[in-house]
């Protein structure tokens, strides 16, 4: 992967606690993997995917489908430390 | 034509003509309908979600409103031998409106905004939880899996 992910121990806790079902928990995960491990720079440094220039965050927005309904999943992560090969995963709201 | 074929039995050629066509569409909506399904069982970015499937819900009320058009038009059809033509189109009817629905659903889901975030206070926040060393990490995509893994 491209870069080694931190979480916040509240927002992996969060995480643990989704009602999903194995499979929507793998989706999860490749959600995780495309938006932040594998993130390229051109969605990393979008304005459209950020609060603001002098942000430290960025964030992504996905939909999927598990147990018959549509979920969304919403990450904040902080990527001050890219440089270093490093993504904080800050904030996440999945429902 | 098809309506004037329907209307008179005699026009059988045509009306067969007609169901392969309808049922050329169903096949079409079947698709679409599993490509969506792909789609969300993978997991898509919200944004490229709503550019893709946007227009496909225009068209789709597009398809639905000239459906009901000829649906009426050939309302008096049934027990005629133009049956077979009212039937396939009732299930492309069919077909399109369940997926419409779905479809719908999903894009209004993926175009509302966000829930709204205090940046403020989760910079705080999260500062003070790295600081606190209540970060942690996983090797590897599959220790990630494993260490996000609810309780069941």
């Amino acid at each position: 992967v491209r870069y080694r992910l931190e979480f916040r121990e509240s927002v992996r806790d969060y995480l643990r606690g989704l009602p999903l079902s194995r499979a929507g928990r793998v989706r999860l995960n490749a959600a995780l993997i495309e938006g932040a491990a594998e993130v390229p720079d051109w969605f990393r440094t979008d304005p459209a995917n950020r609060p603001g220039p002098t942000s430290p965050y960025y964030y992504f927005f996905r939909i999927f489908e598990d147990g018959g309904r549509f979920w969304t999943l919403f990450v904040v992560i902080d990527d001050s430390t890219a440089a270093y090969g490093v993504l904080r995963i800050v904030y996440a709201d999945c429902h | 034509v098809v309506s004037e074929a329907v209307a008179n039995d005699r026009f059988g050629e045509a009306i067969r003509l007609g169901v392969g066509i309808v049922h050329e569409f169903r096949e079409s909506v079947a698709r679409m309908c599993r490509e969506f399904d792909d789609d969300l069982a993978k997991g898509v970015e919200a944004r490229s979600f709503v550019r893709t499937y946007g227009q496909l819900l225009r068209d789709t009320d597009e398809l639905l409103v000239q459906l009901g058009r000829l649906l009426e038009e050939i309302a008096g059809a049934e027990g005629t031998a133009a049956e077979s033509f009212v039937t396939e189109m009732r299930l492309l009817e069919e077909d399109t409106g369940a997926f419409r629905v779905r479809l719908a659903e999903a894009l209004s889901l993926a175009s509302q905004p966000p829930v709204p975030v205090d940046w403020d206070r989760l910079k705080e926040e999260s500062d003070a939880d790295f600081a606190a060393g209540r970060f942690t990490t996983f090797e590897t995509p599959e220790d990630m899996l494993k260490g996000l893994a609810g309780r069941d």
